[in-house]
């Protein structure tokens, strides 16, 4: 654990990333020290705290230490040699970021099960053995997910899409890939995404409380094919699944590589571990720690685990984030640079809750009956108190995959998509879309949902560069600027900055 | 597509309009123009940057008719989208203008489905504003616990399930011009219905599919995309399914016949009608 002590060279790597904006966030330093290899058989203890470029993160058992000796999360359980916790590190707020991803690289010389062919290269046809064929994993966070195309409705009937896809770029050479492409015997779509955090998820799988209104179908909510019970609709870019019971099988057997789906046992130890795990950002490097007195209740891991999911966060009463008002500077308080950090904070939080833009053509936000523009704020799509996701399913397309609006991306495939004329269109491109993942489409097939995806959970940012499920934005800056451009925000560099850093506390 | 096969429709309609009108296929009698008073037209939605919100307001022939302003999900108005024409269906009201519009009031609005990249106005607010709008551009006023409070409220106890007598229930669930998508609004009729249902017992429900044809201010006339009446229909009983009402009871009818629009309530008539019998 890096307990290092605030400040010092911390602050200069801080600076570095806000300055400089590197390819990728520096990470601690050297390496990756905290890294958490499978089947390493150590006791996780019930409060961690770990070193990223802007501070630390805590992690929290709330059920005490954790054996992780045989526990199915930490053990490798297929044929890679791979453990959930390969892609889904503490230090990293769950998930994992490319700075300690690059690290392994150096430090494992390319042999950490990390890397494994099916998922953790461009493609599994190409040489493992070069860094060219890790390059998306490498350079950008990401990692192969590779569906069946076309795909299935969630009872496994046959589901004729609204659109027939083409490649039109393949970097990685996957998707035209005579064993893993679009034409194979088993025709499949790969698209590259970032792990998302596998924590705090008391928020991520409590359905929206509006009784049962799915706004983004017009239809009732999904439900779990075990219990019957109505299911949140938020996990993974795409909703492919349901429940952290079917996506732990899915991954177990794209991921793991395991030979058959995890057994009911292994399936149960690792969500009753997922349900009592929570992270948050717990200092600033700057800032300094937020446990001292009077940090604003909303930070931190325990704050995380206190909370209650559910609540409607687009208001002043219930602020997504809570209230930053102790950190609000004060006449004759102190003016130091970390009273300025958080003052900085301060304005960041009020910016999100209040800075009003046009948002615009954006499908799942302006076609559900609010009207295509809405003048409103970050808060009106990040609702959900405490995440900063979407109290309703939140699959949305703000632009990031989608052409004319994503950002440059050579990297990453191309697909073209035409629709069906008997279809209903996307909703602002129209029958031909050029996109570098179909997010959402990839499960339903239509055309509305080309493009669009399921927002991730806010907390522990800084531990785990980049964003977007496409890894498109190298930092938080990078985040922001896409903002910027895409919805016209005009926003100053001090509100970037603030925004940077009202992000990093969380 | 959907559009253009609108739009082809509609010269269809005026090609037969010479012709004496078929009952059943959406064409009035030839110089059938709505009554006086009613403007539906399709047109460019146009925004207005005013303050407290913005307001919006529709373009046809060269005047701007106001047909609402911003607000959230669960409002009854839901404003159109730019990047796509409007159908608007209203009564043109003698309130002054607002947001330098005519008031349309009431007004139905439908997005039509396909892009249209023409429409993309958005106006400075020139000196107009809305007052007393129930929510500003920001967040909401709107009063709750906070998440942290450690004796959080009960919830709001769930509404009392229907009593009997349980008689029949015949109600309908509309939809926009060409569309499939149930607003807040509608899903709650199928909501209720399907909570009649599970109270009464109920093990006859038929649900009945329709599409429409909207007659227009210039006297021509919109026929809905064919085979949308049974889109809609299944599209409610799987609504209804995904409720827990038992999928035997269900019985999924459409109706390929268009009642003639006489320019006033065609708007109901893109409709799925849904009979309860307990
Ligand atoms: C090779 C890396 C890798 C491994 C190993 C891995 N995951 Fe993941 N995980 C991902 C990626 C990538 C995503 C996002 C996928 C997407 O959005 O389509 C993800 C998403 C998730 C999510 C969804 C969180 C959310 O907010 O939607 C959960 C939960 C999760 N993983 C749990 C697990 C479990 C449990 C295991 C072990 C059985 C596991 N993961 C193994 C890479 C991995
Ligand atoms: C129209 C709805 C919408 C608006 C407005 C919006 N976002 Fe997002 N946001 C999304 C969606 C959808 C995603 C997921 C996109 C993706 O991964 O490609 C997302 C993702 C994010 C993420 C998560 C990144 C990650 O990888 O974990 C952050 C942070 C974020 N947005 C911040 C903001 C901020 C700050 C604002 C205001 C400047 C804002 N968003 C405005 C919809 C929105």
């Amino acid at each position: 654990m890096g307990l290092s002590p605030i400040g010092g060279w911390w602050m200069g790597a801080a600076l570095a990333v806000a300055l400089a904006a590197p390819v990728v966030a520096a990470s601690s330093g050297t390496g990756a020290p905290d890294w958490w290899s499978p089947g390493e058989g150590k006791r996780m203890p019930a409060e961690a705290s770990y070193d990223n470029p802007y501070g630390k993160l805590t992690v929290l058992n709330t059920t005490g230490p954790i054996e992780t000796a045989g526990h199915p999360f930490f053990t490798p359980l297929g044929a890679n040699g791979r453990a959930c916790v390969t892609c889904h590190q503490p230090s990293d707020g769950m998930s994992v970021s490319a700075a300690h991803i690059q690290a392994r690289w150096l430090e494992t010389k390319g042999k950490d099960p990390l890397f494994a062919a099916v998922d953790g290269s461009n493609c599994p046809a190409l040489p493992q053995d070069k860094r060219a064929s890790h390059s998306l994993l490498l350079d950008h966070g990401l990692f192969r997910i590779f569906v069946p195309w076309p795909p299935k409705n969630a009872d496994g009937s046959s589901l004729n899409p609204d659109f027939s896809i083409e490649v039109v770029r393949d970097p990685t050479g996957c998707n035209t890939d005579k064993t893993y492409g679009l034409k194979s015997a088993n025709p499949m779509v790969s698209v590259f995404r970032r792990p998302r955090p596998a924590v705090n998820t008391k928020y991520l799988t409590t359905p929206d409380s509006i009784a049962g209104f799915n706004a983004k179908t017009g239809m009732p909510f999904a439900r779990d094919p075990e219990t019957g019970a109505f299911v949140s609709q938020e996990l993974m870019a795409d909703g492919r699944t349901l429940t952290l019971k079917t996506q732990a099988v899915d991954a177990g057997l794209s991921h793991l590589e395991t030979a058959a789906p995890l057994s009911p046992a292994q399936l149960n130890a690792i969500v009753a571990f997922e349900t009592q795990v929570y992270a948050a950002q717990s200092a600033s490097s700057i800032g300094g720690a937020f446990a001292a007195t009077g940090a604003p209740p909303g930070l931190g891991a325990l704050a995380m685990a206190k909370g209650r999911p559910g609540i409607l966060g687009n208001d002043l009463k219930t602020p997504v984030f809570q209230s930053f008002e102790v950190w609000r500077p004060k006449p004759g308080g102190p003016t130091d640079a970390g009273a300025a950090f958080r003052a900085s904070v301060v304005r960041g939080a009020d910016l999100y809750m209040t800075k009003t833009f046009w948002i615009r053509d954006s499908a799942h936000l302006n076609t559900v009956g609010l009207g295509n523009p809405i003048k409103r704020t970050c808060s009106t799509c990040h609702n959900a108190q405490m995440t900063g996701m979407d109290v309703a399913p939140g699959w949305m397309d703000i632009g990031t995959n989608n052409l004319p609006t994503a950002d440059p991306l050579a990297h990453l495939p191309l697909f073209k998509v035409t629709c069906r004329k008997d279809a209903y269109p996307h909703p602002f491109l129209g029958r031909v879309i050029y996109t570098h993942d179909p997010g959402r489409a990839l499960t339903t097939g239509k055309c509305d949902d080309v493009g669009s995806i399921t927002m991730q959970q806010f907390r522990g940012l800084a531990a785990r560069a980049p964003y977007f499920a496409n890894g498109s934005a190298k930092d938080l800056m990078a985040l922001i600027v896409y903002y910027d451009r895409r919805y016209e925000m005009k926003l100053t560099d001090q509100e970037k900055q603030d925004f940077v850093n009202f992000m990093s506390v969380l | 597509m959907r559009a253009l096969r609108t739009a082809l429709l509609a010269a269809l309609a005026l090609a037969l309009a010479s012709a004496p009108a078929t009952a059943g296929d959406g064409t009035p009698p030839p110089g059938t123009k709505p009554p006086a008073g009613r403007m539906n037209f399709v047109g460019c939605p146009v925004i207005r940057d005013t303050a407290e919100v913005p307001c919006w307001l529709a373009e046809y022939q060269g005047e701007l008719y106001y047909i609402g302003i911003q607000n959230d999900i669960t409002a009854t108005f839901h404003p159109p989208q730019l990047k796509h024409r409007a159908l608007v269906e209203g009564m043109v009201s003698k309130k002054p203008r607002i947001c330098g519009g005519i008031v349309l009031e009431p007004v139905n609005v439908s997005v039509i489905p396909e892009v249209d990249t023409r429409c993309n106005k958005i106006l400075p607010a020139q000196g107009y504003r809305i007052d007393n709008a129930p929510r500003g551009t920001g967040p909401a006023s709107r009063g709750m616990q906070a998440a942290s409070d450690p004796n959080p409220p009960p919830p709001a106890p769930p509404p009392p399930p229907p009593a009997p007598p349980f008689a029949p229930r015949d109600v309908a669930v509309r939809f926009g011009f060409d569309g499939l998508y149930m607003n807040f609004h509608n899903f709650k009729i199928v909501q209720d219905t399907a909570a009649y249902v599970r109270a009464s017992g109920a093990r006859k429900i038929r649900i009945e599919g329709h599409r429409g044809a909207t007659l227009l201010s210039n006297g021509r006339t919109l026929v809905e995309t064919a085979g949308l009446a049974r889109q809609r229909a299944d599209k409610v009983a799987e609504a209804l399914r995904g409720l827990g009402v038992a999928p035997a009871s269900l019985e999924v009818a459409a109706s390929e016949v268009i009642e003639t629009p006489d320019g006033v309530a065609d708007f109901e008539r893109r409709r799925v009608r849904i009979v309860v019998t307990p």
